[in-house]
């Protein structure tokens, strides 16, 4: 857990606003090897995006259930809060129709004030 | 010695302390086709009583006068800190505005004279009418932005510096922030 300077109110100089930000970049594969990214919404429509503490697995910090739209890579912004865990796993199943076509889990730490990237890669193979 | 016989009275009254009855006489040896050297010994002489009388303005004036005249005038040696200072300041100013922008004549039709300033009691001889032969302690005068030379001396000038420092602080720490990411989804808070 990182030392925070600004845990009441806001010190000027010393950390207002956002603590920084994780930016998940969902990439996804269809159809074997070599193939590219699946469509939207033809082979997906949806992603659900949970956030867990490392050492707590089982109920997550954040869960988002996102309709999708365009093509990937999808990008998806935390903010990262006072009492965020060092250390985070952050989990993107995929979904066609309300059923599960992919799922990737990817731990990762972050750094204080930054925009953290993290990529997430999801394999649907063989494709829906 | 001046030859002008207002100006030698004026020199022997202001030696005498009687400095209400200094100004007129001297405006009267203006009067009396002075000598360069004595329009200086005039204007310095006004300049003394102004600052007697605590008249900041009109001392720096008579004093600009002194200058405009011999640009190498100081005031002499044994002189009240009062004046020094009080010269100090109109030399000051005297060099940003070399033109010549201000006249100041001994007071016609003087003001109604201000008690000058009592001297303190100190260990000299407190009953002794010569102010400025033994100079007293001086207060510190009041100062204003009008009375002093530079603006780097104002109060304002420092607070509208400690402004603008502490709004450039707070703009780098805010420029410095992490900024939004553009995601087509979120920010969501983490804990």
């Amino acid at each position: 857990m990182m030392l925070r300077f600004a845990t009441v109110g806001c010190l000027v100089l010393a950390g207002c606003g956002a603590d920084g930000f994780i930016v998940l970049q969902i990439n996804t594969r269809c159809g074997g090897d070599g193939a590219g990214s699946c469509e939207i919404p033809n082979q997906v429509d949806e992603a659900i995006v949970e956030s867990y503490s490392s050492e707590d697995l089982t109920t997550p910090l954040v869960s988002e259930t996102l309709p999708l739209s365009g093509a990937f890579p999808i990008l998806v912004s935390l903010e990262i809060g006072e009492n965020t865990p060092a250390m985070l796993t952050e989990r993107v199943r995929l979904l066609l129709e309300g059923t599960e076509v992919g799922e990737q889990a990817v731990e990762h730490a972050w750094e204080d004030g930054k925009t953290n990237r993290v990529q997430v890669n999801v394999v649907i193979d063989p494709p829906p | 010695m001046a030859k002008s016989p207002s100006l030698a009275k004026a020199q022997q009254l202001y030696g005498e302390s009687k400095f209400k009855r200094v100004l007129p006489l001297l405006n009267k040896a203006l009067r009396e086709s002075p000598s360069p050297r004595e329009e200086v010994q005039i204007y310095e002489l006004t300049a003394f009583v102004h600052v007697a009388f605590n008249r900041s303005q009109k001392a720096r004036a008579a004093f600009f006068e002194v200058l405009e005249r011999n640009p190498n005038y100081d005031v002499p040696a044994n002189s009240s800190p009062k004046i020094r200072k009080a010269f100090r300041q109109a030399k000051k100013r005297f060099r940003k505005k070399p033109q010549r922008t201000v006249v100041a004549a001994p007071d016609p039709d003087p003001e109604p004279e201000p008690a000058p300033e009592p001297a303190p009691a100190s260990t000299a001889d407190a009953t002794s009418k010569s102010d400025f032969d033994i100079p007293p302690p001086e207060p510190e005068l009041t100062r204003s932005a009008d009375e002093d030379g530079a603006f780097y001396e104002t109060w304002w000038f420092w607070t509208a510096v400690g402004v603008v420092a502490v709004g450039a602080g707070v703009g780098i720490a805010v420029a410095t922030q992490p900024g939004e990411p553009e995601t087509q989804f979120g920010p969501f808070p983490l804990p």
